[in-house]
């Protein structure tokens, strides 16, 4: 798997499979491999987010001492 | 021939002039030409040109001596604005003086300020209409549209050429008002020094503004600013000439005045591109109009800052939504098959449990029915056994004795066939009940 995944391409992906389970639509036998694969997803989302955060964070902050 | 002394002779025409004039006095319409202060007093020489012509056809020394000729002359300049100067049309009221050495000359007592007042009127009305007669300005309702206002000031102000003069108050106070700004902008301020009074000013300036207008090609300025000092009412007039005028009027960089004045404003004012009252409010304005531009900056800062953390927030909530999602939905899913899995187990071992059941209810009838079987079965054979005993025992070598057979012996050995014995063998008969011993007579073999 690789951590390339774009955080929109992660999200769509991630709200698929959480739609599958949802409704239950997930046979058994993947049930493990597609909540391992969630979660690495959510992983992946929830490190682009923070990453985005913190660069964020750091930009508006420049942005308030370039004054 | 009769000969006169000079002073003799002027005092003839001392005389004649007395006679004429006799301390009469006039109102004179003319030009001035120059004029000197020495003390208190004011020295004019006076002129009138021919019309649209520069040629002088009448000039006169005039003088301004007495107390209240200095005082109409002061209160002249606090009602127009003006100080009569050279290159000025006044009408003064004068008498005639003529002194032998001096000679002939003007004594002022007076001078008209309505009259100055109408003739600046006049000449500002015909060089706004001049003006408006140019291409690219209109005059509306009073109003000069011009080239220059339609300009647009740049966002931020920052270079700027400042057309002042070194000794105006005014170019100090913009200065300091720009510098000291409490918002810390800094400005780079180039300086076009003119002299801002007199018949000379309005030429400098323009030739200032075509200067600012050639480095403006390297340099590049955000706007040109007219500075005048403030203080004493001062002389107005090279702001309101029609070239100076026209020149900024179209003049391809904004310009700003800020060129102290109480009363009506100048034509440069109302050419320019912004004017202002005073040099402070000039730089007032520049400051404010970089600190509107800083403002918006700020405000569109605080706007994506929020903007954006309410976007980050609503990632967060959406993964933390999923995640939730994902949880409940695996461990729903986890359950939902496991209650399938306990069902399918019940159904297996309550079936598996009915189902040997009934074989163990099949096996005990089966046991059951097999007893009876095997009883009877058991009876049967027991009979057949007694049957078969008491058939055994009907066979028993006594009972056959019994039913008359004897057995044969030779030598303690039984015989069975004719060809164990021969003739004259001692055989023993045994019979039930007893023994007997013979001899044989004869023996036939049956084959």
């Amino acid at each position: 798997m690789s951590n390339d995944i774009s955080y929109t391409d992660a999200l769509n992906e991630l709200n698929e499979i959480s739609h599958d389970i949802d409704n239950e639509s997930i046979p058994l036998d993947e049930l493990a491999k597609k909540v391992k694969r969630a979660s690495e997803l959510i992983a992946i989302c929830r490190t682009k987010l923070r990453s985005t955060e913190d660069e964020v964070k750091k930009i508006i902050g420049e942005m308030g001492e370039s004054k | 021939m009769e000969q006169l002394r000079l002073s003799e002779l002027c005092r003839l025409v001392s005389d004649a002039l007395q006679s004429v004039f006799n301390e009469r006095a006039y109102w004179v319409l003319a030009e001035i030409k120059e004029r000197n202060d020495k003390g208190e007093y004011i020295y004019f020489e006076l002129v009138e040109k021919a019309t649209n012509s520069t040629e002088v056809i009448a000039r006169i020394n005039a003088s301004v001596w007495r107390k209240e000729a200095l005082a109409a002359f002061r209160n002249f300049e606090d009602i127009t604005g003006k100080r009569p100067e050279k290159g000025m049309q006044v009408l003064v009221k004068a008498g005639v003086n003529y002194h032998p050495v001096y000679g002939l000359s003007l004594q002022l007592f007076d001078i008209d300020s309505q009259h100055m007042l109408g003739q600046l009127e006049l000449q500002r009305i015909k060089t706004i209409e001049l003006l408006a007669s140019k291409s690219g300005i209109r005059l509306i309702d009073n109003v000069l549209t011009t080239p220059n206002k339609e300009l647009e000031l740049p966002t931020v102000i920052k270079r700027i050429a400042l057309i002042t003069s070194a000794s105006a108050a005014g170019y100090q106070d913009f200065m300091h008002t720009l510098e000291q700004n409490i918002f810390g902008y800094k400005f780079s301020v180039e300086t076009y020094f003119s002299i801002l009074q007199g018949e000379k000013a309005a030429g400098q300036m323009k030739e200032q503004l075509i200067r600012i207008f050639e480095d403006s090609k390297i340099k590049s300025f955000d706007a040109v600013v007219f500075i005048r000092g403030g203080g004493a009412q001062s002389d107005l007039l090279p702001f309101d000439q029609f070239n100076l005028a026209h020149a900024v009027a179209r003049f391809p960089i904004p310009v700003i005045t800020g060129i102290g004045h109480l009363r009506n404003e100048s034509i440069v004012d109302m050419v320019a591109h912004t004017s202002t009252k005073t040099p402070t409010r000039a730089a007032e304005l520049i400051i404010g109009h970089n600190r509107s531009f800083e403002e918006e900056i700020m405000s569109l800062r605080e706007l994506i800052t929020l903007r954006t953390n309410g976007l980050l927030t609503k990632h967060h909530r959406r993964l933390d939504h999923i995640s939730a999602i994902l949880t409940n939905g695996t461990i729903q899913l986890l359950n939902t098959n496991e209650n399938q899995l306990n069902r399918i187990l019940e159904k297996i071992s309550s079936g598996a449990a009915k189902l040997v059941k009934s074989e163990q209810q099949q096996l005990d009838e089966t046991q059951r029915n097999f007893k009876g079987l095997s009883d009877r079965f058991l009876d049967r054979q027991k009979h057949r056994i007694d049957l078969l005993q008491e058939r055994v025992k009907n066979l028993s070598p006594e009972n056959v004795l019994k039913r008359g057979y004897a057995m044969i012996r030779k030598n303690d050995q039984l015989i069975i066939s004719a060809k164990q014995i021969e003739i004259g063998d001692a055989v023993q008969i045994i019979m039930h009940d007893g023994e007997a011993v013979s001899v044989i007579n004869d023996v036939k073999n049956k084959i």
